[in-house]
């Protein structure tokens, strides 16, 4: 089960709201490579994972990108606050504002709402610790754009902190990968997993 | 990130997040090496520094987690973690 911890993972003090900001980065809520996709993505995956270490990879990665997923909704609501309607219709926040005021929403910045389409739990090892090694790397690169285009120190301190979690989670996953093969038949080179074609 | 020193309060939860961050990294790199001694002591030696660091802000500013026992229900107080202006009031 879980219990919740009544603190962020890395603080978020942002002094200047700006929707524009905010616009950009509810892709990491609620986007193709955002942090709800990425807790649910080794919450779901780590259920039919047949080794006990990376099941703790999976369950232990899953559980801190939940904080991220809080982190980013911090960022969101610090950067929405006492907002004018002349503030909203410039940003062109005014197309989330209209659905969800300013309510925390995970949807991509495109305003595409979050789908479970866009993660796999495939119930095979290679494909699943795959999959986990390129969602790092993809939500890295999301991260590195939304330095690109954010030039607030308020924002871009918390952003780079999740930006580094993605780097180290996707050690972690490597090192799960290893592990993965080296309890796999050794005779198995070419990398796959046969346990559902062996007749029983 | 810029920390008010002057706020004793903020001083400590920021401890407390940078305790238990060391933690949770030897925590992941323990899950992949479960045989690393140098983790492994880097893992007790924070996290009984954030378990000390949490239970003094828990007994000076109230609970981070819903309490085993209480005289008087302080969890739902505020400023919950994402409301910043409220901290600085």
């Amino acid at each position: 089960m879980f219990q919740y911890e009544k603190r962020l993972q890395y603080p978020v003090k942002i002094k200047n709201p700006n929707p524009k900001y905010a616009s950009i980065i509810v892709s990491q809520l609620g986007g193709p490579d955002g942090e709800i996709g990425a807790s649910l993505r080794y919450l779901t995956q780590r259920i039919a994972m047949p080794y006990d270490e990376v099941v703790g990879i999976l369950t232990d990665v899953g559980t801190e990108e939940l904080g991220h997923f809080e982190m980013i909704s911090a960022i969101l609501y610090q950067l929405t606050r006492n907002l004018s309607y002349d503030e909203i219709k410039k940003s062109g926040f005014d197309t989330y504002f209209v659905d969800h005021t300013t309510g925390i929403y995970p949807v991509a910045a495109s305003g595409y709402p979050y789908s479970a389409s866009q993660f796999q739990s495939k119930g095979d090892i290679l494909a699943d610790l795959n999959e986990d090694l390129a969602a790092e790397q993809k939500a890295r690169v999301t991260y590195d754009n939304i330095l690109r285009l954010v030039d607030d120190p308020d924002v871009c301190d918390a952003i780079k902190f999740l930006r580094a979690r993605e780097i180290v989670h996707y050690q972690r996953f490597a090192d799960a990968l290893g592990i993965a093969q080296d309890k796999m038949n050794a005779k198995n080179f070419y990398g796959y997993n046969p346990s559902f074609d062996k007749k029983r | 990130m810029l920390i008010n020193r002057n706020n004793s309060k903020e001083r400590l939860l920021r401890s407390l997040d940078a305790y238990a961050f060391m933690a949770h990294e030897a925590l992941l790199y323990l899950d992949a090496y479960p045989n690393s001694r140098e983790a492994l002591e880097c893992y007790n030696k924070y996290n009984k520094q954030a378990m000390r660091t949490r239970a003094e802000y828990e007994s000076k500013y109230g609970p981070l987690t819903p309490p085993p026992e209480a005289n008087s229900w302080q969890w739902t107080k505020g400023p919950w973690p994402w409301q910043a202006e409220k901290e600085d009031k």
